[in-house]
C-alpha cells in the first residue's frame, strides 16, 4: 500500500465508497479503497431496503445478501388506522453484513486495493488543493499521496472538513434515529409498516422491515429539533411497547442521517464527496444505499476525466455536482421541501387521510385523494405544498 | 463542560456530524472532544440518539 502510487483514495467502504472504488478500477484508475472498521459492512447503520429499480442498475439481485422480497406497504396513521399499497416488485430488505462485503470484492475484483483497519485521520493539501491523506493503522502512522481524494465517510465525516469544506449537518436537517433487530411474531415477510405521528416519531416515522423467519429491522428517527425534548431511544421503547412487547432483542444500532437534499458543493480542489458525508440521502425517506452508489459512480466518471486531463481542481470536479444535480439532487430539492411542509401535518390530518384510503379500494388511492383529504383538515397546507413545490422559497423550518 | 459517556456512546458519529467546530473525534470504539475548539453550543448533546452526551456544571 505505501510506496505506490495512488490515483485516487477513497476513505470509507459503505456503498458510495465501493461502488466508487469499482468504478474508479474498472476505468483504469490506480484505486485505494480505506475502510477504518475492522471488518467492511459491520456495524450496520441502517433500515436495509432498497428498491429494486435502483439495486438492478448496479448488480443483479443475489440471495446471498437479500434477506426478504418486499410486495406491500402498510402505512399507520397516529390513531392506528391502517391502509395497504400493493406493490409487486417493489424492492428488497438486504443483509448489509454481506451486501456491503460484496460491494467491496466486487472494487477489488476490478483492481482496486482494499484496506480494513486503516483511519484517515487528517488531510494533506497544497495550495489549496488535496494530494493525500494522514492514516492511523494500530500504532503506525503514515501519509499516502494521491492525485484525487473522495469521501464516503459517512454521516460522521470530518475528511471534507479537513479539507476546508463546510459539511456538518445543521440540527433542524439531522434526523435521530434508533433500530433493534428483533425476533417477534406473524412478521409479514413481504411487507413493510411505516409509523407516523408525532407520539411515535416526531419529525420522522417508524419502520418495520421484515428479514424472514419473524425478524424485523425495527427503528424509527426523529426530527434534532424533536430530539432536544425527547430523545430517539425513548421514544422506541415506547414503540416496542406497544408493538412487540415479547420479541427477543437481537441487536441495536443508532445512527444520524443527514436530510437537506445534498451538499450544493460536493467538490473541492482534488476532493469529492459521495453519500452520507454528502447528504445525498432522500430528505423524507432517508433511503440512502442506492444515492450514495449513484454519487459514487458519477464521481467515478468524472475522476477519470479529471485525471486524463491532469486537472482535478474544483472547476473540473464540479461536473460531478452537475451530474449529481441532474440525475438525483432536483428531485432531492422538492423532497425537502415536502419533508419541510410535512413537519407541519398534525396527527388529525394523518387520521383523516388514513381513514380516507382505508375506506377506499386499492385502485382507487392516489395523491389526489391524500391531498384532498388533508385540503379538508388543514386548507392552508396544500396551498403551502404547492407554494413549496413550484414557488421560489425553501422549505420551512 | 460537554462530556460523552463510553459506556453509553455506541459511536453512531452522529454528534460528529452536527457538530459545527468538528472538534469531535471518532474511532471504531473511540471517541473524544477537543476542549480548546468545543464552544459548548450543545448541539451535540441535542441529536444524540441515547443520551450519551451531557452538560455538565464545572
Amino acid at each position: 500500500m505505501t510506496g505506490q502510487q495512488w490515483d485516487v483514495i477513497i476513505g470509507g467502504a459503505g456503498p458510495g465508497g465501493s461502488a466508487a472504488a469499482e468504478y474508479c478500477a474498472r476505468a483504469g484508475l490506480r484505486t485505494l479503497l480505506l475502510e477504518k472498521d475492522r471488518d467492511i459492512g459491520i456495524p450496520v447503520r441502517c433500515g436495509e431496503g432498497v428498491p429494486h429499480d435502483g439495486l438492478v442498475e448496479f448488480c443483479e439481485p443475489d440471495p446471498r445478501w437479500i434477506a426478504t422480497e418486499i410486495d406491500s406497504v402498510r402505512i399507520y396513521s397516529p390513531d392506528a388506522t391502517s391502509f395497504n399499497l400493493s406493490m409487486p416488485g417493489a424492492g428488497y430488505i438486504l443483509d448489509r453484513r454481506t451486501f456491503d462485503y460484496y460491494l467491496a470484492t466486487r472494487a477489488a475484483s476490478e483492481g482496486a486495493r482494499v484496506e480494513t483497519g486503516v483511519t484517515i485521520s487528517g488531510v494533506i493539501s497544497e495550495q489549496g488543493c488535496v494530494t493525500g491523506v494522514e492514516l492511523e493503522q494500530g500504532r503506525k502512522r503514515y501519509k499516502l499521496n494521491c492525485r484525487l481524494l473522495i469521501a464516503a465517510d459517512g454521516v460522521e465525516s470530518r475528511i471534507a472538513r479537513w479539507a476546508g469544506l463546510r459539511t456538518f449537518t445543521t440540527l433542524k436537517d439531522l434526523d435521530s434515529c434508533q433500530q433493534v433487530t428483533l425476533q417477534g411474531k406473524n412478521i409479514d415477510s413481504g411487507r413493510v409498516d411505516f409509523y407516523f405521528g408525532n407520539k411515535t416519531a416526531p419529525g420522522g416515522y417508524a419502520w418495520v422491515f421484515p428479514k424472514g423467519d419473524n425478524m424485523a429491522n425495527v427503528g424509527l428517527g426523529i426530527s434534532g429539533k424533536a430530539s432536544i425534548h425527547r430523545k430517539a431511544h425513548l421514544y422506541l421503547e415506547d414503540f416496542l411497547q406497544a408493538h412487540f412487547p415479547d420479541a427477543s432483542i437481537l441487536s441495536t444500532t443508532c445512527g444520524g442521517i443527514p436530510l437537506d437534499g445534498s451538499l450544493k458543493a460536493p467538490y473541492g480542489n482534488g476532493i469529492m464527496i459521495v453519500g452520507d458525508a454528502a447528504h445525498q440521502p432522500n430528505p423524507v425517506t432517508g433511503a440512502g444505499i442506492i444515492n450514495a452508489m449513484i454519487a459514487g459512480k458519477l464521481a467515478a466518471e468524472t475522476a477519470a476525466t479529471a485525471l486524463a486531463e491532469d486537472d482535478v481542481s474544483a472547476g473540473v470536479l464540479s461536473a460531478y455536482g452537475k451530474a449529481w444535480q441532474k440525475r438525483v439532487g432536483w428531485e432531492h430539492k422538492l423532497y425537502y421541501r415536502v419533508r419541510g411542509l410535512m413537519e407541519d401535518l398534525n396527527d388529525e390530518t394523518y387520521n383523516s387521510v388514513a381513514a380516507t384510503l382505508h375506506d377506499l379500494p386499492e385502485s382507487k388511492r392516489n395523491l389526489r385523494k391524500v391531498l384532498m383529504t388533508v385540503f379538508r383538515n388543514q386548507p392552508g397546507f396544500v396551498l403551502d405544498l404547492v407554494m413549496g413545490l413550484f414557488g421560489s422559497r425553501s422549505g420551512k423550518e | 463542560m460537554v462530556r460523552i459517556d463510553p459506556t453509553i456512546c455506541d459511536y453512531c458519529g452522529t454528534c460528529v456530524g452536527a457538530c459545527p467546530e468538528n472538534c469531535i473525534e471518532m474511532g471504531t470504539h473511540f471517541i473524544a472532544i477537543d476542549y480548546s475548539i468545543c464552544t459548548e453550543c450543545g448541539i451535540c448533546v441535542h441529536v444524540c440518539p441515547l443520551e450519551a452526551v451531557s452538560e455538565e456544571e464545572e
